[in-house]
């Protein structure tokens, strides 16, 4: 099958408009026209999916009101690492806590599975999400730990998210000051916004987000299947190392995940 | 979820077993269900109301129209081209706020609309839907029955989140009554009639008006099943349900335009030979109303007729469409909860995977125009004012420029060390001031001397305590004097009033 070197320049287009997280597509736009096109002719899809495929991209889904939604491929000059956000200076608890509240907005958006299949949207704002996230971290502690386990001894997630204070104020604006959680929930939340995935809703009040499709199918397709699969296998690892720490009498340290 | 029979503008009503054991009043145990579920809509509203108390919202909004309004705004947009935002109705139901309490900030009116669609969003309960029980008391044994429903749902829209509203919004919207779509038509169409014959026109437009909201209803209903047959061709029953509901749809239509067309011929007819100019206004709107109206049905019909070919279309599309896969993660116990509960080290990694994939897709920042203007026009990043030291007056550099000449103060202490021996009145310390400036001659400190001694005695009666700290010359001096009223009176150029006995408990050497 050969591509007319047109369409090749279209789907590129088309790739381009669904890197620019601020585009919208609309019936009359060029973007519109090329999404409707992408959404009817299997040709043109495949153009598209392969010239995104090139780049390390991959198309998650086309919904006609979102866009292209593209996420990466490992290794492709567009990935980026959660960690690399605040300039690459996050210690290890912050970076624990803002991927907590990346969980969270998503806990909180799909509360049920069928939740990941529809199209509605939630708003978020910014202290009622701490706290959601605050209870189920009470939750979480209320149950037992095994203290006999090398888990049970270590420092549980729940408890540095509980530990660090929920709003610290700032000198003389408004607004969480670094530090404490609301603040983390506020940084997430802006990045999600940079990410198309969520958008300022100043009409809710300040701190108050709305949550776009887009993050629906970036949490339903690709990271909450990686993350299932993370977690796999740090238990894995985990449980391997109890076994051959208890063989060999000298567990104690908790095992770096893969 | 709830997978119950839920109501909906096409169902015909609830159904109801036969073999019941005991029959009261058949016409109210037929309607309970319907009717129950017709009192429950209208209970978030309730809700809302009676918890504006614990939020600041003012009392002089009436939130429950505020609410009815709200839903009436998201129900119009509905169906039609240009949905309403959640920006834009929070701004229009802040408008009738502000109509409401005119005295008010226009923060508050943000609030109580803000209040009342959140209400209606059930942002108490993260923005799921509302859920009471239904006992069904026919059953036996008794049987519970959740009974699930939203108010106001929110869609992701180009411009920012687009408000829908539930059939059950709709239902309230239609006076919360448990209205059959056909009784209702058949009920307006003869109130329509008898209105047009006793020449009540007004209230013509407003029967009419009320048709359009079955219209209307219709129309959002039939959109909700396109869509959703856009999304996935096995969401709605193509086979029986949908065509049962467009074939409805399009009687509607067909004895709606023939009913209209008749009345408004003959309005038209009224006008023309109509001679009270009040009737030919009435007239004349209700002849706006009705076109409006029918522009309304010709949309539903649109809508209908090519229902089908977007059936088929999206059949045609989705048939060898990649297979869905089910998306069964259930994030909050499934991840959540154990990524919470695993230890620090591990649930970095986990909550980081996540984040990475949501979070992990770097676009290189290029200046664009539309960018750029954004940028100039955001609010300066506010530096935080640095602290002003605040001046203590009298404390320059070391020199008071207020204090006394050293002569003066010599002097005036060794006229006040006269009250060693025996205490002096403060008039007879003046004197001695007086004679001593003539005496010395101290050149133009004469008012000076005078006013040190009558200030340094009154400190010593009612000290002033400002500064403890601080230490010159005088304050050894007054230390050491204490001063009381002697009951006399003092007349003095300089002071008048009961004048005091002045003592010095001070060592007589300095």
């Amino acid at each position: 099958m050969t591509v007319p070197i047109e369409d090749v320049w279209s789907a590129a287009e088309l790739v381009a408009f669904g890197l620019r997280t601020g585009a919208r597509p609309t019936d009359g736009n060029t973007y519109g026209q090329l999404l409707e096109r992408y959404r009817t002719n299997t040709a043109f899809r495949d153009a598209v999916d392969t010239v995104a495929g090139g780049l390390g991209l991959v198309v998650l889904g086309a919904p006609a009101r979102t866009g292209l939604v593209l996420s990466t491929q490992p290794g492709s000059v567009f990935a980026l690492r959660m960690a690399d956000l605040r300039g690459g200076s996050m210690s290890a608890d912050d970076k624990l806590i803002a991927g907590l509240v990346v969980l969270g907005i998503a806990a909180y958006a799909f509360p049920h599975d069928v939740d990941l299949d529809t199209t509605d949207v939630k708003i978020v704002e910014v202290a009622a999400l701490d706290r959601f996230v605050r209870d189920a971290a009470d939750r979480v502690l209320a149950l037992p730990g095994d203290p006999d386990t090398v888990d049970g001894q270590a420092r549980r997630a729940a408890e540095v998210y509980r530990r660090t204070a929920a709003f610290k104020p700032k000198d003389r604006l408004p607004g969480p000051a670094r530090g404490c959680t609301q603040f983390a929930v506020l940084e997430v939340l802006g990045w999600l916004v940079e990410r198309g995935a969520a958008r300022q809703v100043p009409q809710m009040g300040a701190g108050s987000f709305q949550l776009t499709d887009r993050f629906r199918l970036l949490v339903a397709d690709v990271a909450g299947g990686e993350a299932l699969e993370a977690l796999r296998s740090v238990r894995r690892t985990a449980t391997a190392a109890a076994d051959s720490g208890a063989v060999k009498a000298s567990g104690g340290s908790t095992v770096e995940g893969v | 979820m709830v997978q119950e029979w839920q109501p909906d503008l096409f169902d015909s009503g609830p159904v109801t077993s036969s073999d019941q054991p005991e029959v009261r009043s058949p016409a109210a145990d037929a309607s309970m269900r319907a009717r129950w579920r017709a009192l429950i809509l209208t209970d978030p509203v309730a809700r809302l109301v009676r918890n504006a108390a614990h939020a600041s919202v003012h009392q002089a909004y009436d939130l429950r129209q505020l609410a009815l309004a709200a839903v009436d705004i998201a129900v119009a947009s509905m169906g039609f081209a240009r949905q309403i935002t959640l920006a834009e109705l929070i701004e229009s139901t802040a408008e009738l706020a502000a109509v409401m309490h005119p005295g008010g900030a226009a923060g508050d009116h943000q609030d109580a609309a803000r209040w009342v669609v959140k209400g209606l969003l059930n942002d108490a309960d993260n923005q799921g839907a509302f859920v009471y029980s239904f006992v069904d008391a026919h059953a036996f044994p008794p049987r519970r029955e959740e009974y699930a429903f939203k108010l106001l749902q929110l869609q992701d829209g180009p411009d920012g989140a687009v408000v829908l509203a539930s059939h059950q919004a709709v239902m309230l919207y239609l006076n919360g009554l448990d209205l059959d779509v056909d009784d209702a038509e058949a009920a307006f169409s003869v109130v329509l009639q008898r209105q047009l014959r006793d020449r009540r026109f007004e209230a013509a437009a407003r029967t009419a008006t009320q048709a359009e909201r079955v219209s209307v209803a219709m129309s959002a209903s039939l959109a909700d099943v396109l869509d959703a047959t856009r999304r996935d061709v096995r969401a709605f029953d193509w086979i029986t349900d949908v065509p049962h509901r467009l074939a409805r749809a399009r009687e509607h239509v067909e004895a709606r335009i023939a009913a209209d067309a008749e009345v408004l011929n003959h309005v038209a007819a009224g006008i023309d030979t109509e001679t009270d100019s009040a009737v030919r206004q009435a007239s004349g709107d209700l002849v706006e109303t009705l076109r409006r109206i029918r522009r309304v049905h010709l949309d539903l019909a649109e809508r209908v007729a090519g229902a089908r070919g977007v059936f088929l279309q999206a059949q045609l599309s989705q048939v060898f469409a990649r297979r869905v896969h089910l998306r069964l993660l259930n994030i909050e116990p499934e991840l959540f909860h154990p990524v919470l509960d695993a230890p620090a080290e591990q649930a970095r990694v986990v909550a980081e995977t996540f984040g990475d994939r949501v979070l992990g897709l770097r676009v290189p920042r290029l200046l664009h125009l539309d960018g750029l203007v954004d940028m100039l026009l955001a609010p300066p990043r506010a530096a935080e004012p640095a602290d002003q030291e605040t001046e203590t007056p009298g404390d320059v550099e070391g020199v008071d420029l207020q204090a006394y000449p050293p002569a003066v103060v010599a002097e005036a202490t060794r006229i006040l060390r006269r009250a060693a021996a025996e205490p002096v009145p403060l008039s007879v310390l003046l004197g001695s001031a007086t004679e001593a400036t003539e005496a010395t001659g101290i050149a133009a400190g004469g008012d000076d001397l005078r006013e040190l001694v009558l200030l340094t005695a009154l400190w010593s009666y009612a000290p002033d305590v400002g500064d403890p700290d601080a230490k010159s010359d005088l304050t050894a001096l007054t230390e050491a004097l204490s001063a009381e009223r002697s009951g006399d009176r003092l007349d003095h150029p300089l002071a008048w009033g009961d004048d005091l006995l002045v003592r010095y408990e001070g060592g007589l050497d300095p």
